[in-house]
């Protein structure tokens, strides 16, 4: 339970960075800039293509719920 | 933008055949090594892989602004956070009830298929709209 609620509670953050970046009340930069700054090196958008082909096989060709 | 439309289309009906694949079948793997084939190869022949291409660079660098450490320092502190729940989800076995993996969390959204296709829908969405993104400014030679 406890680590549900630190779950969302990150999820909660991230939205509040994001919506703050937007807004530009801070400089705080959206979460596309950070990904546009870690791709202006070819190493960095290997890494973000591998992480996003992790994702998808990750989440949509396993299951780990039993009874599902 | 017709092209986008019909792409966001495709992705829909993609999405919605391929998430309704049970897991841990042939299908499914084949089903995410396409998709995922055409993003890679996609972005390849913009040039994106490309250690020759500066203009790529030079875009993506533009499209980061003046972003600085204390930018994207919140980024980095929410992913040390998410690292260390994971890690210690994992610790605790990987299905812990107390504290679960983002995997586990993530897989009660995939128990049903309108919001497995919504979230398989997303996950092509992103790498899509790099692509798209990327060919626009290939196309055009505009920096931003």
């Amino acid at each position: 339970m406890i680590g549900t609620v630190c779950w969302l509670l990150l999820l909660a953050g991230g939205l509040g960075i994001e919506l703050v970046a937007r807004l530009g009340r801070t400089n705080a930069a959206t979460l596309v800039r950070t990904c546009d700054l870690i791709a202006v090196r070819v190493f960095g958008r290997l890494m973000l293509l591998l992480f996003w082909a992790f994702v998808g096989v990750h989440l949509f060709t396993r299951y780990t719920l039993p009874g599902h | 933008m017709k092209r986008v439309v019909v792409l966001a289309l495709a992705g829909v009906l993609y999405a919605w055949w391929a998430s309704g694949v049970a897991p841990f079948t042939a299908l499914a793997y084949v089903l995410v090594a396409v998709a995922t084939a055409a993003f890679v190869v996609s972005y390849a022949m913009l040039g994106a892989l490309s250690a020759q291409r500066s203009d790529v660079s030079r875009y993506y660098r533009t499209r980061s602004g003046d972003t600085r450490f204390k930018s994207w320092a919140p980024w980095l502190v929410a992913l040390t956070c998410a690292v260390t729940l994971e890690i210690v989800g994992l610790a605790l076995g990987g299905r812990s009830a107390t504290v679960p993996t983002v995997s586990t969390m993530l897989d009660h959204l995939l128990i049903y298929h309108w919001s497995r296709g919504v979230l398989y829908f997303l996950w092509l969405g992103v790498g899509g709209w790099s692509v798209v993104r990327l060919a626009r400014h290939v196309r055009s030679g505009d920096p931003r």
